[in-house]
């Protein structure tokens, strides 16, 4: 009756949950949860904001390869303007794009106020004059030969040149190809913003169907290149090789468990627990945070491995079903290490990183559902008789008995805890991972790639660029034109290749007065004029309309972003210059940035108003680093509330200090290993830890109790299949390549080892000074 | 080329004698079939011009160009030497009144004017300016086809005094190049005149050497 009557509950609550969850599946990508909530700054959360919508993310660089040259160029055309239909596609470009008329007439029009025209004095005017005398008399056509009689200063010609990115790639019959012709470049912009992977992924399918449906022939390829299918790339590769690790490790769980009790059944049953854990896990955060983070759903089910080991402990104890009641000495021992192992999770719960909160509460739900289910439900459906089989090993180490005096511990404790500190502050080039970039799992020849198209592109690295906060337009477009100066220094001194603002074409309304007033009026213009005409040559009165054009500019309304709202120029400036929230922002693309220390000292000192530098590198070294200071504060807490509850609950602050010290030196050795082996750390092996940690603590106690009562057979079986599962599944893990699932598959079975190894010396020694005092107790 | 706008315009002719048309032109075009060596030798036509320009070889020649430019009340007059080098390079040196130097090196324009650092053009990456030094190059190499990718021929005069007219394909170069005239004797080129679409014009003549 208990039995339907708790089994009925189980599956009430694992249908409503997986319905929730299922209904409501938001996995949100967002990295904003992983900065501080409250405490962090808003220019922080501003950038953030910017760097996912700036356009330099969504860019994708394409390139196709191969076939004849006529074949490319064809792909190119037709690929442009397949893609042009596409939804999710923002832009496309295979070449440039020469303005529209309207644009051309206005950029004419307004050319002595959007560039300096130069001096109007008659020795400026002569030496124009000159020049335009020598390309006049050149055997090639002057394009602009019909504006010459109105522009003899070529100041449309600056206008334009403001205009054009600094680099371009080549051009074959107007298609962009690359330096050596080998390569059509075409230049495409997603519309999903920054960090949407799946619907980037999407676009990114979209693009290699729409190449497939032109028939590529003669071996023609195409190369998409970029942070958006670098991200598509890497989830689709760790999915891929985290699902074949794992059914390996599954396979290495089904035959470690047959051998350890030899029942079909309890492999299903051993499930249940992680199983309904994940699921309740993640219908809980979803309620209380209204959404659940991918990092969080994957970071979390590692952390959940703990309750892998539950279902264990309970097989190997157990005596058939006449002994269900009783399991003294189990249950208070197992309560112990889900209570301790709860603390550490919920350590991480109180934070103001949304998504460590997330973390700690997904593992805390998890754990304690994995708990109840094993501790409420298994118990109903396990066989009547004792399951657990002798395992390899077991024999052996119920015979060894070390004899561990406190010299030995102590030492042990010395070498591992001096070993640690000179590791850790002798580690090179870091202790810490600070780039994201060695994380991903994206190879260094398609890096290089990617790199080497940019170049040939001209287009702007993303994560690079300043960005300018103010409260108007104007004050934006001023504050630019502030530091405009200073970046062409900088790229003269070869700091960055170039960078791209709006103000270099669209100056603000102030500079523009300031050049109409600089402006001669008409007498004064035709005297320098006539002096500076004097024996060129021409014929006169050709230059009236030079006269009539300057007179024009003189009274002109200074041009503005919404007078050019309409036009390409105005598309222009909107990628650069925009409104949000109530303050303006002007974005300066920054490309080729050789040193990025020298440009932010640059910018300190040049000390204009609202003005961030921006690297994408640096800011998330920065959130990685806020962050596992963060997560370390609350661990050291989490570990003083462990101890504590531990003391209580064995009654004695020196036992507590005996089952978290092999642990806590596990975890320090783990890390020494780690450092020594060249690895840099980073949120993964914290994360790994977590789990090192949890199921350490359960090591710990349940080797205590094996000792106290006397070397109990069944607790020593439990504990070797625990951690023969455990170091087996995530040694697979660790053998991967990639360095996500490396760095947590290394330190789960590196950390598990030494944890019990360090748990079984410290039993040992625990067991022998409590024999001299002859005061067993059963926890 | 010729031959074929007649053979074109053949079956637009009046009904009547349209049967003795056909049989004239498939006669004819049977003749041009099996007397191809014949036709060309007896002739002075396009492929002809083309075989004995290309026939010529290196050479370097002097001239002296008149521009006349709307704007300016005098034309100007420049002295300098054509030199062709191969069918795909050639260099035009300007000596007086200024030093220029513009050499076409396949897909590359150096543009040297007097000390100043050389300034290397991309004829790929500009179309208008690769189809108007095709003009000159390709008339030079003798190259048809490469000319008439750029350009509708026209020959009239006879051998020792032909003229051919080139006038652009495309619209955009007809903007700045409205048409274009080389004359010659045989395998010699004697004068190119170039007239833009804003009146300005120049002609080059080749000043004939001695010997």
């Amino acid at each position: 009756m208990a039995r339907l009557g708790i089994t009925a509950l189980w599956l009430a609550v694992v249908l409503l949950c997986a319905g929730y969850v299922a209904t409501d599946a938001r996995v949100s990508t967002d990295l904003t949860a992983f900065m501080p909530a409250s405490a962090g700054n808003d220019t922080d959360t501003l950038l953030l904001g910017e760097l996912q919508k700036n356009s330099a993310t969504r860019l994708l660089l394409l390139a196709v390869e191969g076939g004849t040259a006529s074949e490319r160029i064809r792909l190119s055309r037709q690929l442009t303007q397949a893609l042009e239909l596409e939804p999710g596609i923002r832009r496309v470009l295979n070449g440039d794009r020469g303005l529209d008329s309207a644009t051309q007439d206005l950029l004419f029009r307004y050319r002595y106020l959007l560039t300096d025209g130069g001096r109007f004095d008659h020795d400026s005017l002569r030496s124009s004059l000159q020049e335009r005398l020598i390309e006049l008399a050149s055997p090639l056509p002057l394009p602009d030969r019909n504006l010459l009689v109105a522009d003899p200063t070529a100041a449309y010609r600056s206008v334009l040149l403001s205009m054009q990115p600094r680099t371009r790639p080549h051009m074959v019959d107007g298609v962009w190809v690359s330096p050596d012709g080998e390569r059509a470049l075409l230049l495409l912009e997603l519309a999903e913003a920054g960090l949407d992977v799946q619907a980037q992924a999407d676009a990114i399918q979209r693009i290699q169907n729409s190449f497939a449906s032109l028939l590529p022939s003669q071996g023609a390829t195409l190369i998409i290149s970029g942070p958006a299918r670098f991200a598509a790339e890497a989830s689709r590769t760790i999915r891929a090789e985290s699902q074949w690790l794992s059914g390996l490790g599954v396979g290495f769980l089904i035959v470690l468990l047959l051998v350890a009790y030899r029942s079909p059944r309890l492999l299903l049953i051993s499930s249940l627990p992680l199983a309904t854990a994940v699921v309740v896990a993640t219908a809980v955060v979803m309620l209380l945070f209204g959404g659940i983070h991918g990092i969080t759903l994957a970071f979390g089910m590692t952390i959940l491995g703990v309750a892998v080991d539950y279902p264990l402990h309970l097989f190997s104890h157990w005596h058939g079903a006449d002994d269900r009641q009783q399991h003294p000495a189990l249950w208070p021992t197992f309560r112990l290490a889900v209570t301790t192992t709860l603390i550490g999770y919920l350590s991480l719960a109180w934070t103001n990183f949304t998504g460590l909160a997330q973390l700690g509460v997904y593992a805390a739900v998890g754990l304690v559902t994995a708990a109840l289910v094993t501790r409420w439900l298994l118990p109903f459906w396990l066989p009547s008789q004792t399951m657990s089989r002798s395992v390899p090993g077991a024999r052996l180490l119920a015979r060894v008995k070390p004899g561990v005096r406190t010299a030995h511990l102590g030492l042990l404790a010395a070498v591992v805890i001096v070993g640690g500190f000179l590791m850790t502050v002798t580690a090179r080039p870091s202790l810490w991972e600070h780039e994201l970039e060695a994380l991903a799992p994206v190879s260094a020849v398609e890096r290089a790639l990617d790199r080497e198209l940019r170049l040939q592109m001209g287009a702007a690295e993303p994560g690079q660029l300043i960005v300018i906060e103010a409260d108007t337009a104007q004050q934006a477009l001023e504050r630019s034109e502030a530091l405009l100066p200073v970046l062409e220094g900088l790229r003269q001194d070869g700091t960055l290749q170039h960078y791209e603002a709006a103000a270099r074409y669209l100056p603000s309304v102030q500079r523009q007065r300031l050049r109409q007033a600089q402006l001669p009026d008409r007498q004064a213009l035709a005297a320098a004029l006539d002096i500076a005409l004097a024996g060129q040559g021409f014929r006169d009165g050709v230059f009236s309309p030079f006269l009539d054009s300057v007179a024009d500019a003189k009274q002109l309304a200074p041009l503005t972003p919404e007078d050019v709202q309409a036009t390409l120029l105005g598309l222009r400036v909107q990628q650069q210059l925009y409104e949000r929230e109530g303050d303006w922002l002007a974005i300066i693309p920054l490309i080729g940035v050789h040193l990025p220390e020298q440009l932010a000292a640059a910018l300190e000192n040049a000390s204009v108003p609202g003005a961030h530098y921006l690297d994408l590198r640096q800011f998330s070294a920065r959130l990685m680093l806020a962050f596992r200071d963060e997560a370390l504060g609350r661990l050291v807490w989490g570990g003083v509330a462990i101890v504590s509850v531990l003391a209580l609950g064995l009654r004695s602050l020196r036992a507590a200090a005996s089952v978290v010290s092999p642990i806590a030196l596990a975890c320090m050795a783990t890390v020494t290993v780690l450092a020594a082996s060249g690895q840099a750390l980073s949120l993964f092996h914290l994360v790994a830890l977590l789990l090192v940690g949890g199921v350490g603590l359960d090591y710990s106690l349940f080797f205590r109790r094996w000792s106290r009562l006397g070397g109990e057979p069944r607790t020593l079986h439990s504990l070797l299949v625990c951690v023969a599962s455990t170091f087996g599944v995530f040694a697979i893990l660790g053998s991967s390549e990639l360095p996500v699932l490396s760095a947590i598959g290394r330190t789960v079975a590196i950390g598990v080892a030494f944890c019990f190894l360090l748990s079984f010396l410290f039993s040992a020694y625990a067991r022998q000074k409590e024999v001299a005092q002859d005061t067993p107790t059963i926890i | 080329m010729i031959s074929g706008t007649k053979t074109a315009n053949l079956p637009s002719g009046s009904g009547s004698s349209r049967r003795g048309l056909i049989c004239r032109a498939l006669f004819g075009l049977i003749l041009l079939a099996v007397l191809p060596a014949a036709v060309s030798a007896a002739s002075w036509d396009l492929k002809t011009l083309m075989e004995e320009l290309a026939a010529q070889g290196v050479r370097e020649e002097a001239f002296v160009e008149e521009k006349h430019i709307s704007l300016l009340s005098q034309p100007l007059t420049f002295t300098g030497t054509l030199r062709y080098l191969s069918p795909t390079s050639f260099e035009k040196i300007i000596e007086r009144p200024v030093s220029e130097r513009y050499s076409v090196e396949d897909d590359v324009l150096i543009v040297v004017r007097g000390q100043d650092a050389p300034q290397r053009i991309m004829l790929s990456e500009h179309p208008l300016l690769l189809s108007f030094i095709a003009a000159i190059r390709d008339t030079l190499a003798g190259n048809q086809q490469a000319l008439e990718q750029h350009y509708r021929l026209q020959l009239s005069g006879v051998r020792a005094a032909w003229r051919l007219q080139l006038v652009p394909r495309e619209p955009r170069l007809r903007s700045f190049v409205q048409v274009i005239y080389i004359e010659g004797d045989g395998g010699q080129i004697n004068l190119i005149e170039i007239r833009e679409a804003n009146d300005d014009s120049s002609i080059l003549r080749i000043v004939k050497q001695d010997g």
